[in-house]
């Protein structure tokens, strides 16, 4: 047979027959610690973690439920179960309704109640330990996780971001055509690769993180994305018209991301035959939303596909993308309550209206 | 803060990647202002460095790049031990904080750091560190301003 894990009951009680009586009855099923009163007992608890913890409720220094009430702070783990020989209902259900004790059984008791009451308070006791180990062992795996996708955020990019320095040297020193093509390809490449990583954070934090809220400065906020972005293709040319008449309070994450997205887009499906390059960024603030229009003169999207495009790893002909961008940039916007709509013809460019709520 | 010096002629770069590290020293010889550009692939030789131009009173660099993910010193640990560096002679020397990671947290502590003048993302820009330069030392031109190609 297995041995089980041993039980370990104390019974506290200031009747020293009392105290034998239960040690008779039940040191064959579990290990039994006995205390003739609080200080007593206070001392095994100090030194042994008991399991479950039976007290009777007449004792001439404390009564149970007083002292199952100071043991509260300390040892919140055992069950308690109060022995009790007369019934104080408005005792007992303040003891019951505050989480005092597990259960109560009447004096004398009968053998078969508490051994019964003793067992389901074990087993209570196993199922809160195991829920408590498991919340402790998905905390971990949730720290582990956050330091993983940071270290990737840094050790992917950081090689990137040097790849991305060497090829900008080549084109300052007037290099970039030597090679034929390569060195564009090679270029491609590496913003493809850059470009994913930062979709799969961005995927990542969105669906992770609460929206906070924050005070907004768009034409802040705007300005330095757009200095970001425009490093990866410097022909094209940036309008910005912001105006924000009241101040803006939403999550700054989820809002950036959305702009970086349309960015990052605008720039991509730029036509590469366009001389005039360009990109409109209009925002409109007032106390109850940011209205905010994006427009670009790049090859655009046909009419049938403007429902698809927000659909996760839909890529749009040209190849270019992950196809998660505009997925990530919806449920981003879903966080936030706002919307978008999309106006665009083949050729000629697109407009993305998008709309978010001011939480004033 | 505008350098009462009115010409930049030092700059120290410090990342523990050494193609980063040279990449960065590429673009800043491009920049074609500086004497002087020491460049640390360790921060701690780095701090050792500045403390000893402090104990001989000597003129700490005009300008620091500093990278944020290092082993054994970080850059925000980098930070601390430089504000220990006498105020006199460290308040001509203006940080620049260069990063390719984009994590929130990390901007948001670096932007609670007075002593540092800017975040900039990797790679370092030709047109960008123009850019500072001008706004940081408003009176000096050479050719810098818009400055495009080589001399």
């Amino acid at each position: 047979m297995i041995k089980m894990p041993s039980i370990k009951v104390l019974y506290v009680d200031d009747e020293p027959y009392n105290l034998e009586s239960f040690r008779a009855m039940f040191r064959r099923q579990y290990e039994i610690f006995t205390a003739s009163s609080a200080m007593e007992a206070y001392d095994i608890l100090e030194k042994t973690e008991v399991h479950v913890i039976v007290s009777d409720q007449k004792m001439p220094d404390i009564t149970g439920v007083e002292f199952f009430k100071s043991l509260k702070e300390k040892y919140p783990d055992p069950l308690r179960i109060l022995v009790t020989g007369f019934v104080d209902v408005q005792v007992l259900a303040d003891a019951i309704n505050h989480g005092d004790i597990y259960h109560y059984i009447t004096k004398p008791w009968n053998d078969l109640d508490l051994k019964q009451s003793i067992a389901n308070a074990y087993e209570a006791y196993a199922a809160r330990a195991s829920l408590k180990e498991k919340v402790i062992s998905l905390q971990r795996s949730n720290d582990e996780l956050n330091r993983f996708v940071y270290s990737i955020s840094h050790e992917l990019r950081a090689p990137l971001t040097s790849a991305i320095g060497i090829i900008n040297l080549i084109k300052l020193e007037d290099l970039y055509h030597s090679s034929g093509s390569y060195w564009e390809l090679m270029e491609t490449c590496i913003k493809d690769l850059d470009y994913y990583i930062n979709n799969i954070l961005d995927y990542y934090k969105n669906s992770r993180f609460e929206a906070e809220r924050e005070n907004i400065d768009f034409q802040a906020l705007v300005d330095r994305l757009i200095s970001i972005h425009k490093k990866s293709d410097l022909d094209v040319k940036f309008f910005t018209d912001i105006v924000q008449e009241n101040t803006f309070f939403g999550d700054k994450f989820r809002t950036e991301l959305i702009f970086s997205n349309l960015i990052s887009n605008a720039i991509r499906y730029q036509n590469p035959e366009e001389t005039d390059k360009k990109v409109d960024v209009l925002i409109r603030v007032n106390a109850k939303e940011a209205l905010i229009n994006i427009v670009d003169n790049g090859v655009g999207i046909p009419k049938e596909i403007h429902d698809k495009i927000f659909n996760q790893f839909f890529r749009g002909q040209s190849e270019k993308g992950t196809g998660l961008g505009l997925f990530i940039l919806k449920e981003a916007l879903s966080k936030l309550n706002g919307s978008i709509t999309v106006d665009s013809l083949p050729k000629a460019g697109s407009r993305f209206i998008v709309r978010l709520p001011n939480n004033v | 803060m505008v350098s009462k010096f009115n010409q930049p002629q030092s700059i120290m770069l410090i990342d523990d990647n050494k193609v980063a590290l040279l990449l960065c020293r590429k673009i800043i010889e491009k920049v074609n202002i500086f004497d002087e550009i020491i460049s640390f692939q360790n921060p701690i030789y780095a701090i050792r460095h500045l403390q000893a131009l402090e104990a001989n009173k000597d003129l700490l660099p005009d300008i620091i790049l500093l990278d944020l993910q290092m082993p054994e010193m970080d850059g925000f640990e980098f930070l601390d031990h430089f504000k220990n560096i006498q105020k006199e002679y460290r308040q001509n020397s203006h940080i620049l904080i260069l990063t390719s990671s984009i994590d929130e947290n990390d901007a948001e502590k670096i932007r609670k750091q007075k002593i540092v003048h800017k975040l900039l993302d990797k790679p370092l820009m030709l047109d960008t560190i123009i850019s500072i330069i001008n706004e940081l030392y408003p009176s000096f031109e050479y050719p810098l301003r818009g400055y495009k190609g080589t001399l």
